[in-house]
């Protein structure tokens, strides 16, 4: 890569990185009650709460889960080889729901609802393995296995909704929507402390790189592709499933912005990775505004705005023609 | 032509009063319906009743959602009584069409619903003055209440339904319209049914007293206005309303909007 092309690229970063932080503080301040950036510094009264209290654990967590879902849509649409491949295509979801549905039914509170989504994302991820493991960590095998544990814990989600009251199955449902709108202070700090292994994962794009180009390369350049695939898995895998703890299923973000970005910027890892963690983070935020503005004071679940805004673009992406990334 | 007309209305009173006299069996397909039976005292036509009613001797069809059509038709009910709101279309439609008699109840939208369809099923079970008394009992109670809090301005009150997403009751609940007899302004009043709401909103209205409503264990409440007064309300006492529990429910709102010194 020549020397302009690598400062094209720092400065493209760098404006997203300004435009990340310019939508953060939008979404922070912006929506019925308008505050201004002085506003942060004064902390009188009801600023106080709406701004800390309520909208600031939204915006940090829907910029980080919206980085999470990105960049762990591109590590995996590379490990796996597929465009089609997003964080939940190896069922991390139906085990976060099948946790999350227990905790309901038992009458957790939110942390017990964290809790055991969390641990029912870790059981599908284990199962995935031990099922993959068996023919090798190779991408066929863990995409079947993924298909095969979503099935199981999805009709496991579906059996305990025939035996539940109406109010739980309506919170399963919504938390299967997407929610950022309950999120506490408290709650955004735990989630930010628990995500940090997302600083790592944005710098395995030389790895990623080379696991595309196939394994024979790959052992040729020096990686051992099963392990890396392995590694990538489990650290992708842990921070989709503890994000969906959190905030519910969130669709589309992980599937878009790995396809958006790599139209304008090619397929490098090496810069796909951060580009997409600012443009996932940014999207989210926009999303999650909408969410809560458009409908004031309704809320609309923030998984409904990414699927539509996302099947959109999608719908162009398709009509003009650009398969070269899909196909 | 006045002898055809008297035939004619003989002929539509007799089938309603033998319906009356025939029914023996029942089966009730929504706690709200069982416990109006019983209120009504004719708890011994009970033959089948859905997994959380208040009466535990009897068979179980199911819940109000999945109902063992197979249980149900090996009751032989007389009568089987639905609901609109809670018991699946399908259902009631696949019951009428194995020939049983299915009457349907519509939604409890308000309390004057929750009133008719209690006076309904009196008409149906021939104990329409027991269930006209117990009726008027109740109005003149609720009357009383209202009387208590005469002259004083309506506290706004939050109620918040459920832990995520964070979702409140709207006018066309029996739960607004019990608060207000009680004495409460519902900051949410002018929204309907039970919407999902912007926990910023609740922040911006400045309710004094916050009601949790949960089932079973207590839910915290989610962002709660400082200096408000936080009490917690068990689901299972405001869904399924007969008028009784519609009393209990506004004798408790009424408590803790007035009587607690927090």
């Amino acid at each position: 890569m020549g020397r302009k092309e690598l400062t094209g690229k720092i400065s493209t970063l760098l404006i997203l990185l300004l435009l990340t932080g310019a939508i953060f503080f939008f979404s922070l301040l912006k929506g019925k009650v308008s505050y201004t950036f002085s506003d942060l510094f004064s902390r009188k009264g009801e600023a106080d709460i709406i701004l800390l209290n309520i909208r600031l654990p939204r915006c940090i967590t829907a910029l980080i889960v919206g980085g999470i879902l990105s960049i762990s849509g591109v590590v995996l649409q590379g490990i796996l080889q597929n465009p089609l491949a997003e964080p939940y295509t190896l069922g991390i979801s139906g085990g976060g729901a099948l946790g999350t549905t227990i905790a309901v039914i038992l009458g957790f509170g939110i942390a017990g609802r964290v809790g055991l989504s969390f641990a029912g994302a870790l059981l599908s991820i284990f199962l995935v393995l031990l099922l993959a493991q068996r023919r090798g960590i190779t991408p066929a095998s863990l995409i079947l296995s993924g298909v095969i544990i979503s099935f199981l814990f999805t009709s496991l989600v579906l059996l305990l909704f025939s035996l539940s009251h109406t109010r739980e199955i309506h919170e399963v449902y919504s938390w299967m929507m997407g929610n950022l709108s309950t999120l506490t202070l408290h709650q955004a700090k735990i989630f930010f402390l628990l995500s940090l292994p997302f600083i790592p994962l944005l710098f395995t794009g030389r790895e990623l790189n080379v696991l595309s180009m196939g394994d024979e390369r790959a052992h040729s350049l020096g990686i051992v592709p099963s392990r890396w695939r392995l590694f990538l898995f489990l650290l992708t895998a842990y921070l989709a499933g503890m994000s969906i703890s959190f905030t519910g299923i969130i669709g589309f973000v992980g599937l878009m912005v790995p396809h958006l970005l790599r139209l304008a910027w090619g397929e490098n890892n090496i810069f796909l990775l951060p580009a997409s963690f600012l443009a996932g983070g940014s999207f989210l935020l926009l999303c999650d505004f909408l969410a809560r503005n458009i409908a004031y004071p309704e809320e609309i679940p923030v998984g409904v705005i990414t699927g539509i805004l996302g099947s959109i673009f999608f719908f162009f992406l398709f009509l003009k023609g650009k398969y070269g990334n899909i196909t | 032509m006045r002898q055809r007309l008297i035939f004619l209305l003989l002929f539509l009173f007799i089938p309603l009063s033998f319906l009356a006299g025939e029914i023996n069996r029942i089966v009730s397909l929504s706690p709200d319906i069982t416990k109006s039976i019983l209120l009504l005292g004719e708890e011994k036509k009970i033959v089948g009743v859905t997994r959380y009613s208040p009466i535990h001797n009897k068979p179980v069809i199911g819940s109000i959602l999945q109902i063992n059509i197979e249980k149900v038709v090996s009751l032989k009910p007389d009568l089987i009584l639905a609901t609109k709101e809670g018991n699946p279309k399908e259902v009631i439609e696949k019951l009428r069409s194995l020939k049983l008699k299915v009457i349907v109840l519509n939604e409890q939208k308000s309390i004057g619903d929750v009133f008719r369809n209690f006076l309904y099923l009196g008409e149906i079970l021939d104990k329409e003055r027991e269930a006209e008394k117990i009726i008027n009992q109740v109005k003149e109670k609720l009357e009383k209440i209202k009387e208590k809090w005469k002259g004083k301005t309506p506290i706004p009150t939050f109620i918040q339904v459920g832990i995520s997403p964070l979702v409140t009751v709207g006018s066309d609940t029996p739960l607004n319209e019990m608060l207000e007899i009680a004495g409460g302004k519902n900051i949410f009043s002018h929204l309907k049914r039970y919407p999902r709401i912007n926990p910023e909103e609740v922040w911006r209205r400045n309710p004094r007293v916050y009601f949790v409503v949960s089932m079973g264990k207590k839910i915290s409440p989610l962002f709660p206005p400082r200096g408000v007064k936080i009490y917690f309300l068990s689901a299972e006492d405001f869904a399924s309303l007969t008028p009784v529990d519609v009393l209990k429910g506004v004798e408790l709102i009424y408590h803790y909007l007035w009587e607690e010194k927090n």
